[in-house]
Formats: structure tokens, C-alpha cells, sequence
């Protein structure tokens, strides 16, 4: 008999958009009144006063009809690019929110970590703090005097335990937290991008972690943008798009249909193996490249090299003159193998561009290269001046 | 298939996850530490607060209503009397108050984590109930006080009805925050109303004088309020004086029965779709 763990039965979620609710009371009432004299309502949208009725909202399905099973140990890769439904999954998983029609059914205590830090009392110290969120996420008191020394060791800040959180720094708190949850030991584990925060160092013990408990019989559920990652960390793999599951099998079959979703047509090329040396040499080789099309100045980049004690982040720099200043990657590995080159312009200095966060396709000034893993690279979102570097004679 | 969770679209109104509560019953002491600690944080006087609150309400009682509108306590000593009065609506009132911004002040926790969501409500309950205990170490102290000065009060096996009281007084404060906690997330108006219903509701609720001055006609109006039966209880129990008959005990207890399945009838159809709403 297979051990499923999870199952969900056509799960669907409506929301709806337009006028979602009146907060308000008394404009309740005024609309009321309204209706009830035969005026117009003051409160009412610009659509509505043709038919004079109660405002239709339209509906909105965040998920249609998602079935699937998930076994036992399976450590899932949920994908799918912004707005498709994956946090909606994951928190009617995690029961935040009911479906609007279908049924799941789990199996075993489930521990969700859709951010990192819920729950904290900035005034309470970090030792009650840890007690405080391990019984928001469904611990005893027992099983977190267990784990509390490995929790700490895990945080690395054990002088600060007895220190209130507020008078953390921000990295301080997102490792207590993670260290928290990393330790929960559930039987269904849900991670909704937790992973985007902190260093590179401590990224990479997270991700050691969950591969720590991968042999354990978790049955882990992961949402990730990057399809490296999901190669590398998971067994199984889905991707959902406007609210539908467009694939579900092994986590290499589903990452190739996320990346032909994407557009992106090959994905043979990916090396699940060794993901950062693979791709130092290959940011090294499409830096070459870039040169060559912007005419030369000299390209540098941050990559990420693995080192003894980990993945170390190197800053490399870059001088040109032409009107590109400064060139920069995603600060971290875990954005392979949709590789972003990000350009600083005049309009963007360095400084500004340091401040960003990794995702650096956001703003418009700046122009993103994206190197595919067929190792074409092109110009992206530039309709007019795309232009795609074919890399037949590269041999890394 | 023996599931340990099913997740369905739409759950029993009246369906009160006792075990769950009770698997989560570490999270409620947890949130009882939280918020008794942090409510007088950085305060100078810190819990004695809790003690002094009433106290003051009481002298401030004893001043404008006793000595000054002359208004009659049946010779029991004002201070205890106005103290029984404001210890017992206290209670009342801390429960509704913190119950009701359950959703909102709770929304960001809510929207990342699951637990069931009527622990918030009964923590809040537990927390002022701590309160109410150590005012009761002021009134019995007091009471005390004028025993020993030979004022006319006596407590005998009357005071045995306390723990109903109580709990009658908890299930109304759970019902009544629960539901206008449930309100609030469609309509925020309803908590700046909040404190002023309150006071009114307290003016009705023989709070500053004795159920024996009302006049007749009114007293139907009276028994509908379930605060009237308890505090007046109360004090019967306590000194020997208030008015309880039969059909103020069971008028009493329907209602707070009726408001406290409404209560979280209302607020489970609320808790399963908050998040979207807030």
C-alpha cells in the first residue's frame, strides 16, 4: 500500500475582486437608504448605477481544481512564477484559510513556516521567545526543552538568549526562527520561500538542514522560484500556473515543464551535481560575452565559489567605458539558472543597486541580461533591441 | 484511510475543537505569560496596577455617588460595595474588550500560522482571570477591614455560588467579545463603539447602586441583563444584600447561553476566512 500523506481533492479558492467589502458601517447604511428611497447609491462603484443593483464582484479563482497525492517522505518542489497560486495552496494546506469547494486530507502533525519569525514579542527574550514560537507551531513544552540546546547552537547566538528580541538585529532574529523551525521535527513540514532571508552562509545551512531531514521520513513541501534549487534539494516537483497544476511527477520531469513555461526550452544542460562551480564557470565565459556586445570595459560579478566551510560570496568589479558602469549578479547561487545580470546605469548608481534585494528584475531603469541554460544569453524585456548570443564553441 | 486532518470548505458553526484546544493548551498558558507580562511592561508600579484600577474606580465611586448623589448602599460599607460592583464588572469587561480584538490585533499571526483560533479568546479569559484573583486579595483584605469594625455583613455558605458567577461571567465575555470581534473584521466602526457600549451597559448593570433602588416597571428590563443577576449575586453572596429570585437566575442563564453559542458560532464562520477579509 502506498503511504500517501497528502491528498487533495479538486481544491479550489475564489477570491473576490473589485468591491471587496465595505468597512464601514455607516456607508453600509447610507447605500441602504439609498436602495431603499430609489436613489442612487453614493457609495456605489462608476460600473454599477446602470443596473441599480447590489454590486457584483467579480470572482477570481486563485485555485482550480488541484488534486494531488504527496507520499510519505517526498520532498516537493512547489513552482510556479508569481500569482499562480502557490502560497494559496500552501496555506489552505497549512488550514490559514478554507478552500472555497474541494477537500484535503493529511496525515501526521503539519508545521508551516510561510515567514519567518511569526509570532515574536519583541519584548520577551530570545529564550522565552523560542518557547513562545515552538508553541505557536505546535510544540510542547517537553519536546522544546529537547531541542532548545540545538536550537541555539543551530542560531549561533548564545549570549543573546537572554537579551530581549527587540534589541536584535534583523539577521539575529531570522536565525533564531529558523533555527525554531528547522527544529520542529513535523511530520509534514510546508516552507513558503523562507529561504530568500539571510546570508549566503546560513542559506546554505538551511539548506543543509533540510537535507538532514529529508532521510528522516519528513514529507517536506517547498516553494522555490529557482529550479536549481528544487534539483538539488528535492525528489518530487510541481508546478501551478493561474491557479492550475500544469505538472506533478519527479522533480527533474516538473522543472522542465517550469522551464518551458518559462520559455526556456532545454534544460538538459543543468548540472544537479555541482550547481556553483558549474556556474562560476559559466558566469565567468557569459561576462566574456557581455563585453564583447557592450564593446569592451571589463565585467565582474559576485559568485558564489564553494570554499571548505561553505558557499562564500565573491565580489568581483567592474570598470568600462562605455555608458555601463557596474554589473552585478543575483547575490546567490540559488537564483540559477535564470541568471540575472543586472546593469547599473547613470540613472542607477552602484549604491542604490547594493540596496536592492535579489530581486533585481523589478526595476525598470535597469536592464537585466538573461542568460539561458542553453547558454544563449539575451537582453530581456527590450523588445526592440533583443539579441541573443549564440555560445556553440563554449566547453566548460 | 485514517486521517489525522481533513480540510473541508466549510466546518459545523458549532463545532468547538475541545482536543485541539486542549493539544494546544502549552500555546495558551504561553500567550497567558505573554500578555501578563507584557500588558504593564515598562510601567513603574507594573501589577500592582491591576489592584490599584479598581481601587481608584471604587473611590471615585464611593465619592461622586455616595457622598455626593447620596445614593443608598443598604448600609453595607460603600467602598465594599462599589468594589464588589467594579471587581466583578471588571472581570466582565477585560474579557470582552481583549476578546474582541482577537482578529485584528492578532491578524498577522494568523495569517502565517494555524492553531485553533479560540485559544486567543480563552487565554485572554485566563489572563483576567489572574486579575480578578488578586483584586479578590483587595476585597476580601478590606472586607476584613470592616468585619472586624462591626459593619453589618456576613458571608456564609452563600459564597460557594462564586465559581458559577465566574464562569457565568467568563462564557458572557467570551460571547459577547467573540462576537463583536467577528464583527469588527467586516466593520471597524464597531470597536470605537465598543468602549462606549460598554459603559452604558455598565450603567445598566447595578454597577454603582443597588437593584433594590430601581424601581418596579423597569425591572423586567433588568432581568434581561445577566450582569445584574451576577453582580447583585455577588454581593448577596458576600454581605448578605441584593435582590436574586428564580426567574432572574434562569433568565439569566438563557441569555448568556444564547450569546455565548452565538458568539462563537459567529466567530468560527469568521476565523476560517479571516485572513482574506482583514
Amino acid at each position: 500500500m502506498s503511504d500517501t500523506v497528502i491528498r487533495a481533492e479538486n481544491l479550489s479558492k475564489k477570491y473576490r475582486l473589485g468591491v471587496i467589502n465595505r468597512r464601514q458601517l455607516v456607508d453600509q447604511i447610507e447605500s441602504w437608504v439609498a436602495r431603499e428611497l430609489g436613489r442612487p447609491d453614493p457609495h456605489a462603484s462608476i460600473f454599477e448605477h446602470a443596473n441599480d443593483r447590489m454590486p457584483t464582484p467579480y470572482d477570481f479563482w486563485a485555485l482550480r481544481d488541484i488534486s494531488l497525492e504527496i507520499q510519505r517522505g517526498d520532498i516537493v518542489g512547489v513552482m510556479g512564477q508569481n500569482g499562480s497560486g502557490k502560497s494559496t495552496l500552501l496555506k489552505i494546506l497549512s488550514r490559514i484559510t478554507a478552500p472555497t469547494l474541494g477537500q484535503a486530507y493529511l496525515r501526521g502533525r503539519l508545521a508551516s513556516l510561510l515567514e519567518v519569525g511569526t509570532g515574536f514579542n519583541y519584548d520577551l527574550t530570545g529564550k522565552e521567545n523560542v518557547y513562545l514560537n515552538g508553541s505557536i507551531l505546535g510544540l510542547k513544552k517537553r519536546e522544546i526543552d529537547d531541542r532548545y540546546k540545538r536550537i541555539v547552537e543551530f542560531a549561533e547566538i548564545p549570549d543573546f538568549m537572554n537579551t530581549p528580541v527587540k534589541r536584535y538585529s534583523s539577521g539575529m532574529r531570522v536565525r533564531l526562527a529558523f533555527a525554531v523551525a528547522a527544529h520542529l521535527e513535523p511530520d509534514i513540514l510546508i516552507l513558503d520561500e523562507v529561504l530568500a532571508v539571510g546570508d549566503a552562509k546560513f542559506q546554505e545551512k538551511c539548506l543543509n538542514r533540510i537535507d538532514e531531514i529529508k532521510n528522516s521520513g519528513v514529507t517536506v513541501l517547498f516553494v522555490s522560484h529557482s529550479s536549481q534549487q528544487v534539483l538539488q534539494l528535492c525528489t518530487k516537483g510541481i508546478v501551478l500556473h493561474d491557479g492550475k497544476l500544469v505538472a506533478a511527477g519527479t522533480a527533474k520531469d516538473a522543472t522542465k515543464e517550469y522551464l518551458k513555461l518559462l520559455h526556456i526550452d532545454s534544460c538538459e544542460d543543468i548540472n544537479s551535481e555541482f550547481p556553483e562551480s558549474r556556474l562560476g564557470l559559466l558566469v565567468g565565459k557569459i561576462a566574456a560575452l557581455i563585453i564583447q556586445n557592450i564593446q569592451g570595459g571589463q565585467l565582474v560579478f559576485n559568485i558564489p565559489v564553494e570554499t571548505q566551510d561553505g558557499v562564500r560570496i565573491i565580489d568581483v568589479g567592474w570598470v568600462s567605458n562605455s555608458r555601463l558602469k557596474t554589473l552585478r549578479t543575483h547575490p546567490t547561487w540559488s537564483a540559477a539558472p535564470d541568471l540575472c545580470v543586472n546593469i547599473v546605469s547613470n540613472k542607477r548608481p552602484p549604491q542604490q543597486v547594493e540596496k536592492d534585494d535579489h530581486f533585481l528584475l523589478r526595476s525598470g531603469a535597469q536592464e537585466t541580461w538573461i542568460v539561458y541554460p542553453n547558454l544563449a544569453v539575451h537582453r530581456h524585456k527590450n523588445q526592440h533591441n533583443t539579441f541573443v548570443i549564440p555560445i556553440k564553441d563554449i566547453v566548460i | 484511510m485514517n486521517w489525522t486532518t481533513v480540510i473541508k470548505p466549510h466546518e459545523s458553526l458549532f463545532h468547538i475543537p475541545w482536543r485541539e484546544i486542549w493539544d494546544y493548551r502549552e500555546l495558551v498558558l504561553r500567550l497567558v505569560h505573554r500578555d501578563f507580562i507584557s500588558r504593564y511592561k515598562q510601567t513603574i508600579l507594573g501589577s500592582a496596577w491591576y489592584v490599584l484600577q479598581p481601587l481608584f474606580t471604587s473611590l471615585m465611586f464611593v465619592l461622586v455617588f455616595s457622598n455626593i448623589a447620596k445614593i443608598s448602599t443598604n448600609k453595607i460599607p460603600p467602598i465594599l460595595f462599589y468594589l464588589a460592583g467594579s471587581v466583578c464588572w471588571g472581570y466582565f469587561q477585560g474579557c470582552v474588550t481583549n476578546t474582541a480584538g482577537t482578529f485584528l490585533s492578532n491578524s498577522s499571526l494568523f495569517d502565517k500560522v494555524y492553531f485553533p483560533r479560540l485559544v486567543v479568546p480563552i487565554s485572554q479569559l485566563i489572563v483576567n482571570l489572574i486579575g480578578f484573583v488578586m483584586q479578590m486579595f483587595l476585597f476580601l483584605a478590606l472586607y476584613l477591614y470592616f468585619y472586624l469594625k462591626g459593619a453589618p455583613i456576613s458571608m456564609g455558605w452563600r459564597i460557594i455560588v462564586l465559581p458559577v458567577l465566574l464562569f457565568q461571567m467568563a462564557a458572557l465575555g467570551l460571547g459577547v467579545g467573540c462576537l463583536v470581534s467577528a464583527v469588527t473584521t467586516r466593520f471597524r466602526d464597531l470597536q470605537v463603539l465598543l468602549g462606549f457600549f460598554m459603559q452604558l451597559w455598565m450603567y445598566a448593570s447595578c454597577v454603582v447602586y443597588p437593584l433594590s433602588i430601581v424601581p418596579e416597571q423597569y425591572r423586567w428590563f433588568y432581568a434581561l441583563n445577566p450582569m445584574v443577576f451576577i453582580i447583585e449575586a455577588f454581593r448577596f453572596a458576600f454581605m448578605g444584600q441584593g435582590i436574586v429570585d428564580l426567574l432572574q437566575i434562569i433568565v439569566s442563564f438563557f441569555v448568556s447561553i444564547i450569546v455565548v453559542i452565538a458568539g462563537i458560532a459567529l466567530f468560527n464562520k469568521t476565523e476560517r476566512t479571516c485572513v482574506d477579509i482583514i
